[in-house]
C-alpha cells in the first residue's frame, strides 16, 4: 500500500490555481481553479486558443509572473509548495528541478551577448565535455560551437529554440520542464525536429514535460495526457488517446471537429462560432456562449470536474448526459 | 567597426565644420561689430572709421576673412580680444579648464546616484527606494536651476561661506586642489540635478523594460537572481537610449553653463562668453562657441564609440534608429 501510493505520488500537483493581472478597472482574471497532476515522466499537453491562459499558468508555476499580478492556489512539486517557498529557495528550483522554455524562442536570449557565451553561462565547463558538446552537435547546433562570436541574431529561429532548450534541459537536467509553445513559430521541418529532440532528452533523461500548444495535432503526437483550456479553466484533462477517441466536453468536441485530418474530405472544414472574447470574465461556464448544449445552470454556476472513463470533464452537459 | 568608427568621427569634423561656418556667418550678419565699440568721434568720421575697418582687415570681402579665420583657427590661433587685445586662444586656455573640472564633478554627481537608485529602483519596484527615487527626480527636474543655485548661494553662503568662490576670488585647481574643490561641489550639485533627474528615468524606465522581457524572463527561469539578472542580461539594452540621453546632458554640462558659472561667479567658458557678448568683443565670442561646440561633439564622438562596446549589434552594422525602434 505504501509502495503503490509513492509510486503513484505526482511530480506535480496543482491545485485551484487563479491568476489575474492588474487591469485598468480592477484585477482581470487569466487563470481560474486549475487543477492538474504531472506524474514523473509524463509529457502533459495544454491546449487552448490564444488567450486561454496556458502561459500564465507556465510562468505562475515558476513564480515569475510580472509585477502587479496575483497568485493564489497550491503548487506542490516534489514534495514542496512552491507558492508558498520564499524567493531565495524558490531560485534553488528554478532551472534546477523545473526548468522553462518560453514562448519566444527569438527573443528568450540575451541579444546583446554571443550565443556561445550564453551557453557557458549556463552549462560552464560541461561546454568542455566531450559528451554534451556531441549532443549539441547531435541536435544540429554544431554552427553554435563553431561560431562563438555571433550574437542571437545572426541565428535562425530553430537554432535559438533548440539552444534555449539545450539550456533548460542540460543545464541541471530538471525533473520538470514547462515548454510553452516551444514550435509554434518554426516551420514544419524544423518544428518536427524539435518535436524529436523533446522526445530523445524525455527518454535519456526521463524528464516529464507539460507542453503547451494551441496545436491539437502536436499535441497528439507527443503527449501522453492532454488538458484542455477555455477562457481560463482547464475544461477536460484526458490521456491522448481518450480525447481522440470519446471527446467530452462540448469545446473539445468542437476542437477535434476542426482538426483537418478528423473532418471527412466531403464535410468542409468548420470552426467553433463565436469568439472567446470576454469568457475569463464569465461567472458561469466559460465556453457558455458558443456552446450548443447551454442550459441555465452553465451560465450561473461553473460545473465541478467529474471523472468520466479516464476523463476529469467539467460541464454540466456531460454530467447529465452520463447520469441518464 | 574600422568603418563605423571612421564614420562616426568624420561626422564631427563635417559638423564640426558646419558650426564654425555657421556662428562665423551669423556673427558677420548679426549687428555686433567691434567698429561699435570705437569712441563716438572716431565712429562718426566715416573715413577714420574705414581706416579703423582696413586695419581689422574688416573690409576683405567676407570670402577671405573667413577662410582666413579658418586657417588660423587649424593652427590655433583664433584671433585677438578686441577688449584688451590678448590671444583669444589663451584665454579660452584658462577658462575652459575650470568649465571642464565643473562639469566634470557635476557628471560624476549626476552618472552615479542616477546608476545607483536607477537600477535599486527596478530592482525593488514599487518599495520605498523606487518611489522615493520617483518623488526626487520629479522634484529634481522641476525645480529650476537658477532658483535652486540662488537659494544654495543665500542658504549655504549663511552658514557655511568657505563653500562659495566669491569670497576670495576663484582659485584653480593647480593653485589650490583642496579650496577649489571645496568651492566647485555646491555648484557642482545644482548643476548635476537635473541631468541626474533625467538620468535616472531614463535608466529605469529602460531597464524596467527590459526586466520585463522574454530573455530576463528565461534568464530568471534558469535560476538567476534578479541582481544577476539585471547585470548580465538586461543591463547592455537598457543602456543604449540612457547613453544616447547622457552624452547629450554631460555635452551640456561640460561645455561651460551660463548660469550656474554666472551665479557662482566661477570663471569658465560660459562666463567668458556672456562678457565676450556684453562687451562685443566677437573674435573672444567666436572662439568661446566654437571651443563649446567642439567639446559638445567630441563628447558625443566618445559616446558613439561606446556604443558598441556597450551593445555588439551596433558593431555588427545595426543603425542607432533601428536598435531604437525595436527597444
Ligand atoms: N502581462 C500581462 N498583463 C496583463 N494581462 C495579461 C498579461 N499576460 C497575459 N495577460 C492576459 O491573460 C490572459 C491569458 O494570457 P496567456 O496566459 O498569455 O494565454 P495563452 O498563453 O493561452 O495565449 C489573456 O487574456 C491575456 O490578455
Ligand atoms: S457547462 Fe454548459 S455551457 Fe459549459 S460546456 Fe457544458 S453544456 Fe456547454
Ligand atoms: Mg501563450
Amino acid at each position: 500500500m505504501t509502495n503503490a501510493s509513492t509510486a503513484e505520488e505526482p511530480l506535480l500537483r496543482v491545485r485551484d490555481l487563479d491568476v489575474g493581472y492588474r487591469g485598468p478597472f480592477g484585477p482581470v482574471p487569466a487563470v481560474r481553479g486549475v487543477c492538474f497532476d504531472v506524474a514523473p515522466g509524463e509529457i502533459l499537453g495544454l491546449v487552448g486558443e490564444s488567450g486561454s491562459g496556458k502561459s500564465s499558468v507556465c510562468t505562475a508555476l515558476m513564480g515569475l509572473l510580472p509585477d502587479g499580478a496575483t497568485r493564489t492556489g497550491g503548487i506542490e512539486f516534489q514534495g514542496e509548495d512552491l507558492a508558498a517557498m520564499r524567493e531565495r529557495d524558490l531560485r534553488r528550483v528554478r532551472g534546477r528541478r523545473l526548468a522553462l522554455v518560453p514562448q519566444q524562442p527569438m527573443t528568450s536570449l540575451a541579444p546583446t551577448t554571443p550565443v556561445l557565451r550564453q551557453l557557458r553561462w549556463y552549462l560552464g565547463d560541461r561546454l568542455d565535455d566531450v559528451e554534451v558538446r556531441e549532443t549539441l552537435i547531435g541536435i544540429g547546433l554544431g554552427p553554435v560551437l563553431d561560431r562563438p562570436r555571433d550574437l542571437p541574431g545572426s541565428f535562425s529561429g530553430g537554432q535559438l529554440q533548440r539552444v534555449v532548450i539545450a539550456i533548460a534541459v542540460l543545464a541541471h537536467e530538471p525533473a520538470l520542464l514547462l515548454a510553452d509553445e516551444p514550435t509554434t513559430t518554426l516551420d514544419a521541418t524544423v518544428q518536427a525536429q524539435v518535436l524529436r529532440l523533446l522526445l530523445t532528452l524525455r527518454d535519456k533523461l526521463g524528464l516529464a514535460m507539460v507542453y503547451v500548444s494551441h496545436d491539437l495535432a502536436v499535441v497528439s503526437t507527443i503527449c501522453d495526457r492532454v488538458g484542455v483550456m477555455y477562457g481560463g479553466r482547464l475544461v477536460e484533462t484526458a490521456p491522448v488517446r481518450e480525447l481522440f477517441a470519446a471527446p467530452r466536453h462540448p469545446y473539445t468536441r468542437a476542437l477535434i471537429a476542426a482538426m483537418p485530418a478528423t473532418t471527412p474530405a466531403d464535410r468542409p472544414l468548420r470552426a467553433v462560432e463565436g469568439s472567446a472574447e470576454g469568457a475569463n470574465l464569465l461567472p458561469g461556464c466559460p465556453f457558455a456562449p458558443r456552446c450548443p448544449h447551454v442550459a441555465d445552470v452553465c451560465r450561473e454556476r461553473m460545473p465541478a470536474a467529474v471523472r468520466h472513463g479516464a476523463a476529469d470533464v467539467r460541464c454540466h452537459w456531460v454530467d447529465r448526459e452520463a447520469g441518464r | 567597426m574600422t568603418n563605423y568608427l571612421v564614420r562616426r568621427v568624420l561626422g564631427v569634423v563635417v559638423v564640426m565644420f558646419a558650426v564654425v561656418t555657421g556662428l562665423f556667418l551669423l556673427l558677420h550678419a548679426s549687428p555686433v561689430s567691434p567698429v561699435n565699440q570705437l569712441a563716438p568721434q572716431v565712429a562718426a568720421d566715416p573715413v577714420a572709421r574705414a581706416a579703423v575697418e582696413h586695419r581689422m582687415g574688416l573690409d576683405r570681402p567676407l570670402v577671405t576673412q573667413y577662410l582666413d579665420y579658418v586657417g588660423d583657427a587649424l593652427r590655433g590661433d583664433f584671433g585677438t580680444s578686441l577688449y584688451d587685445g590678448s590671444p583669444v586662444a589663451d584665454q579660452i586656455g584658462r577658462a575652459l579648464p575650470i568649465s571642464l573640472e565643473l562639469g566634470l564633478l557635476a557628471s560624476v554627481f549626476a552618472v552615479i546616484p542616477a546608476t545607483a537608485l536607477g537600477a535599486w529602483s527596478v530592482l525593488r519596484r514599487g518599495g520605498v527606494v523606487d518611489h522615493g527615487t520617483r518623488v526626487l527626480s520629479v522634484l529634481a527636474m522641476s525645480l529650476p536651476g537658477y532658483w535652486l543655485a540662488v537659494i544654495a548661494l543665500v542658504v549655504v553662503g549663511d552658514s557655511h561661506p568657505d563653500l562659495l568662490p566669491n569670497a576670495g576670488g576663484f582659485v584653480t585647481f593647480t593653485e589650490d586642489p583642496a579650496t577649489n574643490l571645496k568651492v566647485l561641489v555646491l555648484p557642482a550639485i545644482v548643476l548635476a540635478l537635473a541631468t541626474f533627474a533625467m538620468l535616472t528615468r531614463s535608466l529605469r524606465g529602460g531597464l524596467a523594460d527590459a526586466m520585463a522581457s522574454d530573455h530576463v524572463l528565461f534568464a530568471r527561469a534558469m535560476g538567476g537572481s534578479r541582481l544577476l539578472t539585471l547585470r548580465r542580461v538586461a543591463l547592455r539594452g537598457a543602456l543604449v537610449p540612457t547613453l544616447t540621453v547622457a552624452g547629450v546632458l554631460i555635452g551640456g554640462l561640460l561645455s561651460g553653463t551660463v548660469l550656474i558659472e554666472n551665479v557662482f561667479q566661477i570663471p569658465g567658458i560660459g562666463q567668458l562668453m556672456v562678457t565676450a557678448f556684453q562687451r562685443q568683443d566677437y573674435p573672444l565670442a567666436l572662439g568661446a562657441c566654437v571651443a563649446t561646440s567642439a567639446i559638445f561633439l567630441l563628447l558625443n564622438l566618445v559616446v558613439d564609440l561606446l556604443y558598441p562596446l556597450v551593445d555588439p549589434r551596433t558593431a555588427a552594422g545595426v543603425t542607432r534608429d533601428k536598435l531604437g525602434r525595436a527597444a
